[in-house]
């Protein structure tokens, strides 16, 4: 009798399994993709930045073709009336595919073109993002000296400076910024140097410090808002080089009218690669670039992801050279990115350490936390 | 101890046990794999939309059918505009299999989708070596291929090639797709300045519709299946029928074999019974082992359907691409709900047929030791009475409404009304056969027949209708073939035509093979679907073309309001379906608007399901500006042969590869897609007649075992073994013979229903009516005797080596 039972169940499993593996399984979600692997390394065909070299403007907002990569990086801190705050991001990427024969397409594209949109509102803590992209056809998207697009999310040059427009699901943004300073050429005359091999380099300037007039609608709701933006500008093939993990990137506006922007090159283990570098814009606009001795950070406080990603949003810098020691931290922590590529990028605050005092504010980049741990957003 | 007790039995008797497993096996495979082929032909027929954005995505187009990349790039700039999807659609073939290249942009508003091994589609897609273009395809599609990672697939035809570079899995509405970038698919279909349509996400359906304009049309997802589910709805609606009549039929064999079960114990029951055991026991008991046998048949049903039903969905793929134009998935995609589903509704019919089997066994009274009981018949005047109810309802039925369930509903009640009357008349008939052969053999036979009626009427009943099904369904699928063979015939009135694979011809194209010398006259046909899926078809016809169109009714001015683009035609389908007629005004979606004319004739057409409009080529080059035809009729000079003209049109470099056929090879080719699109029918119908022989076998078991005593008395009378054996031989083609006897009036009204009542309402054409065709009585009968005097085969060997003192104890 036993035995019965057995072969009996022993069919009656054989038969349900066979049933269950024909029941198709959906397909496994995708692993992300790294951002710091997308400037480690190029193939040859693209051009290097190898050198300073003279940039001519309003040229040079445009894109620059031959290279693997370039972008185009608004971030700045914008109040209402009621002094309600806001953060923004607006970025467009360009990555070029490997040059070649292309297919005799309307579709064939030289480049893929991404973009990230983020209103972070800190008054709810609520970060609100979206990501697009767009191959490089059929005028889906693009950069010329007077405009920056990819489709209806358009930057457009104006007298005064740019009128940026962007929407999404619950936010949209439209923004005229002047600039207030002029454009610094970082590195060598804008030669950027990250590592130690010819071509580990970009081309690289910024305007820290802008005007922001317009209007943010929230859930609906619009608001008229003025601030301060922030603008960088970097192009360039394979510019990280080897060995490097990620990096944290402060872009920090005092009240007394300087600006300093500072970036930390992390190794894979975790030191600071001697290609870090800064530079320190005052209120007239005369500027110095920094050196990585020039300055020393230290993380005060990390902020857990829903998926279990630790962010250093909080740290203490020093520059002991220009008698500046204060504290960065986040408007609040929740700005992280969960789309193709996973960073945190937010608003942050720029605190005395001694008496609270609020110094400036900012925008925080910290890059290469997420591409090996267990991000689940997809590459499509 | 009674869980011994069913085993000992069950192990005496394993050919009963099987017999049961197999019924209730053959019905669940037949229900499950129909469910399944009707879900893969609604929920993934033309799918890929809401496999690329999602279940509610919408669709835009144009009324041409393709839409051009200037029209694309100004939208998708638009303030507002969602995040399109271009996608570029081409059919196919490779290895033979029907397929379509899907070019989608990876960098647009697709959903996520990835390979088996997590691959990225844009990685997937990007992926090229040997500059062969990458896509991407599902397992299901890959295994029908014979394929697999990394394979490059050849296209059929031009020897075009694609390297598969990622699998997805559980994405059936992109089987039998090739996903590719939409640069690399424009480049190998040469169809630069084109997409075929725009995905967008369902919440930018206000968007769309405040800035599409007039010239694009926009589909909704819903809208998208329910023209699927039209299209499908005729062979839907066939193969439910068959499933259900396939099912009824598994029922008969699991109530024949559990009564036969009940037969064997009536001894053991009544000693039970006799023991004390009470009624709910004895319940329990039985049903405990009804549901073992049929949890393990309803289990070994479901692999067997999905077995079944891929090989079912191999077999309509072609029919369906052919006839709808739309591809089906390489697979069916079962459910758990389904297979939950299906199976706990089999244990549920397999004990509710139980029924009355265990009413019986609860009537024994204790200590009855006598196996022999009489299952009551009927009396003639009451199976009339229901025979004369069911048949006048379903009538009625089929008289006032005007639906297809309607006529698939009345004529099951129909049936069910002659199967009622069968064992009536055919065991007049068994009595009148015993009574011309009384003194043999087999008139002994027959009427030892006769008194197991009771037992043996649901077989006799299953038998019959399976074979009048099976005749049935043969006469009206040849008479319908017949009927497509002479439209193909009247309508192809050319002597040869001439298309460009997977191209349509330019005007100059025309132009250069209307003046070949040895051409007389010529015509032309330019088919499209417009944007509220109607499927229009210009014709440019000479005047001794028109006799191809059979019209239906009188219309003597068609010609001339036809021809003048004052009026249009419409197939038969199509104004049965939107219940025109002549007269009557049709608005059709064109550039400049709705375009309204009246409807000048109806045609006979069996080409489409859902029917199209024709028009003049003028009149439609006057609405859509498209100067381009699918394909040319050429009418020849007296002395040339479309051999040596085609010799002439491979030599005219039109600028693609040039296809010429005669009427004749259209013909053939028409009706082997017709036959294709049969195979499902004649499939279906055989597995109900075998069936319906595992229903005969049984009832003869039973039968025998309930005459193991006149038996035992036959042969201790002198009646030799092998004469014993000749008798239930005899007995089984005899039963045989009578269910063929009654089969074929019922073949005839079943012919006539599915002519006359089925085809017009769920295809919308009309067949001439006639005679019914002979060959399916000729094919049929001698298989059909052949098989069941083979399933007396058993019975009688059973019987025959039984030994003999054993029955002739008393009571027993």
């Amino acid at each position: 009798m036993r035995r019965d039972i057995v072969i009996a169940v022993l069919i009656a499993v054989v038969a349900v399994g066979w049933l269950v593996q024909r029941i198709e399984q959906r397909e496994p979600d995708a692993t992300g993709i790294s951002g710091t692997a997308l400037l480690n390394a190029a193939p040859d065909a693209f051009k290097r930045v190898t050198g300073p070299e003279p940039l001519v403007f309003p040229a040079d907002h445009a894109m620059h073709p031959g290279f693997r990569n370039e972008w185009w990086y608004f971030t700045g801190n914008l109040f209402d009336a009621t002094g309600r705050r806001y953060g923004f991001q607006f970025t467009l990427f360009r990555f070029a595919v490997e040059p070649g024969e292309r297919p005799d397409s309307d579709f064939a594209s030289d480049a893929i073109w991404m973009a990230h949109f983020a209103v972070s509102d800190v008054a709810r803590a609520r970060f609100n993002s979206a990501e697009r992209f767009a191959r490089d056809a059929l005028g889906l998207a693009g950069a010329t000296a007077d405009e920056w697009w990819l489709r209806d999310w358009t930057v457009t040059r104006t007298e005064e400076g740019w009128r940026l427009r962007a929407q999404m699901d619950g936010a949209s943004l439209d923004l005229d910024l002047a600039p207030r300073k002029p454009v610094v050429l970082q590195g060598d005359s804008g030669y950027s140097r990250k590592g130690p091999e010819r071509g580990n380099a970009s081309r690289y300037y910024s305007i820290t410090r802008m005007a922001a007039d317009g209007r943010v609608v929230l859930d609906g709701n619009a608001a008229e808002v003025t601030g301060s933006a922030w603008l960088d500008r970097e192009w360039g093939s394979s510019q990280l080089g080897e060995g490097i993990a990620g990096w944290d990137w402060f872009a920090l506006q005092l009240d007394d009218g300087r600006d300093l922007m500072l970036y930390r090159l992390r190794t894979e283990a975790g030191d600071a690669s001697r290609f870090s570098a800064g530079v320190l814009v005052e209120a007239d606009g005369g500027y110095r670039v920094l050196e990585r001795d020039d300055f020393e950070f230290e993380e005060i406080g990390r902020w857990r992801d829903r998926l279990g990603v630790d962010w250093p949003v909080a740290w203490r810098v020093r520059l002991p050279g220009e008698g500046l020691a204060f504290e960065v931290r986040p408007a609040f922590d929740a700005q992280r990115w969960y789309a193709t590529v996973g960073y945190w990028e937010g608003a942050v605050d720029v605190i005395d350490p001694d008496d609270g005092r609020t110094l400036g504010r900012g925008y925080l980049e910290l890059s290469g936390y997420a591409d090996s741990d267990a991000q689940r957003v997809g590459v499509r | 101890m009674l869980a011994r007790l069913s085993r000992a039995f069950f192990y005496r008797h394993p050919a009963q046990v099987l017999l049961a497993l197999i019924g209730i096996a053959a019905g669940v495979a037949v229900v499950t794999g129909v469910a399944l082929l009707r879900g893969a032909l609604v929920e993934s027929l033309d799918a890929v939309s809401a496999e690329l954005v999602g279940e509610q995505a919408l669709v835009v187009r144009h009324p041409s059918g393709r839409l051009d990349v200037d029209t694309y790039a100004r939208l998708v700039r638009q303030p507002g505009a969602p995040d399109f999807v271009p996608v570029l659609r081409a059919a196919v073939r490779s290895d033979g299999q029907r397929l379509e290249v899907v070019g989608v942009d990876p960098f647009s508003g697709i959903r996520t989708l990835t390979g088996a091994d997590g691959t990225g589609l844009s990685t997937a897609l990007f992926n090229e070596s040997g500059g062969i273009p990458s896509a991407v395809v599902s397992a299901s599609t890959l295994e029908l291929l014979d394929s697999g990672l990394d394979s490059v697939l050849t296209l059929d035809e031009s020897g075009r090639q694609v390297r598969v570079t990622a699998v997805i899995r559980g994405r059936p509405g992109l089987d039998r797709r090739l996903l590719m970038d939409i640069s690399r698919a424009q480049a190998m279909l040469d169809e630069r300045g084109w997409v075929s349509e725009l995905l967008a996400p369902p919440e930018s359906e206000a968007w769309l519709r405040a800035n599409l304009g007039d010239e694009l049309l926009l589909v909704t997802a819903s809208g998208q299946r329910a023209s699927a589910r039209q299209l499908t709805a005729g062979m839907r609606a066939n193969l439910t029928a068959m499933s259900l009549l396939a099912l009824a039929t598994g029922l008969f064999v699991v109530y024949s074999v559990l009564s036969f079960l009940m037969v064997q114990r009536r001894r053991t029951f009544g000693l039970l019974r006799a023991l004390g055991m009470t009624h709910g026991r004895l319940a329990r008991l039985l049903i405990g082992e009804v549901l073992v046998i049929a949890a393990f048949g309803a289990l070994a049903g479901l692999v067997a359907s999905t077995v079944l039903s891929d090989q079912l969905l191999r077999l309509i793929a072609a029919p369906v691409a052919e006839v709808y134009g739309q591809l089906p998935p390489a697979a069916t995609n079962p459910t758990p709900w389904l297979y939950a589903g299906i199976w706990l509704a089999a244990l549920a019919a397999a004990v509710a047929v139980t029924v009355p089997v265990m009413r019986e066994a609860l009537q024994i009274p204790p200590g009855r030791l006598v196996r022999s009981f009489v299952v009551h018949v009927l009396p003639a005047r009451k199976v009339l009475a229901l025979t004369v109810l069911l048949v006048t309802s379903g009538a009625a039925w089929v008289a006032l409404d005007a639906r297809l369930v309607a006529a698939l509903g009345g004529l099951f009640l129909v049936l069910a009304g002659v199967i009622v009357a069968i064992p009536m008349i055919g065991f007049g008939l068994v009595r009148g056969l015993a009574r011309r052969t009384a003194t043999t053999l087999p008139g002994r036979a027959l009427r030892l027949l006769e008194t197991a009626r009771g037992r043996l009427s649901p077989a006799l009943a299953a038998l019959s209708l399976a074979l009048a099904l099976a005749i049935g369904m043969g006469m009206m699928i040849l008479g319908f073939r017949a009927a497509v063979g002479d439209w193909v015939t009247r309508l192809l009135q050319a002597d040869m035509y001439v298309s460009l694979e997977s191209r349509s011809l330019a005007r100059e194209q025309v132009d250069r093979l209307a003046s070949l010398e040895g051409v007389e006259a010529f015509s032309s046909v330019r088919r499209t679907r417009l944007a509220d899926g109607t499927t229009l078809t210009a014709y440019d016809l000479p005047a001794r073309a028109w006799s191809g169109f059979e019209l239906l009714g009188e219309a003597p001015e068609a010609y001339r309001q036809f021809s003048a683009g004052d009026a249009v035609l419409v197939s038969e389908p199509l104004a049965r379906r939107q219940g025109l007629a002549i007269g009557d005004i049709v608005e059709l979606p064109t550039p400049e608007g709705p375009a309204r004319v009246p409807i000048a004739a109806v045609f006979r057409d069996y080409s489409s399901e859902q029917g199209f409009v024709a028009v003049s080529g003028d009149l439609y080059r006057r609405w859509f500006d498209d100067h381009a035809v699918d394909s040319v009729g050429l009418y020849l000079a007296d002395g040339m042969t479309p051999a040596e003209l085609g010799r002439r049109i491979e030599g005219l470099a039109l600028g693609g590869v040039a296809q010429w056929i005669t009427p004749a090879g259209i013909r053939r080719e028409s009706l082997a897609v017709f036959d294709r699109t049969f195979r499902v029918s004649w499939a279906l119908a055989m597995l109900v007649g075998l069936i319906a022989l595992v229903a005969l076998t049984s009832a003869l078991l039973a039968q025998g075992l309930e005459r193991s005593r006149e038996h035992a008395t036959l042969r201790a009378l002198g009646l030799s073994p092998a004469r014993l054996f000749g008798l239930v031989t005899v007995q089984s083609a005899g039963l045989t013979a009578v269910a063929l006897a009654t089969a074929l009036p019922l073949a005839v009204l079943i012919h006539y229903a599915l002519s006359l009542l089925i085809q017009p309402r769920a295809f919308g054409w009309s067949l001439p009516a006639g005679l019914p065709p002979a060959e399916p009585v000729l094919w049929v009968v001698p298989v059909a005797l052949v098989l069941g005097t083979l399933t007396g085969l058993y019975p009688a060997w059973r019987i025959g080596r039984r030994p003999m003192i054993e029955h002739l104890r008393a009571g027993r």
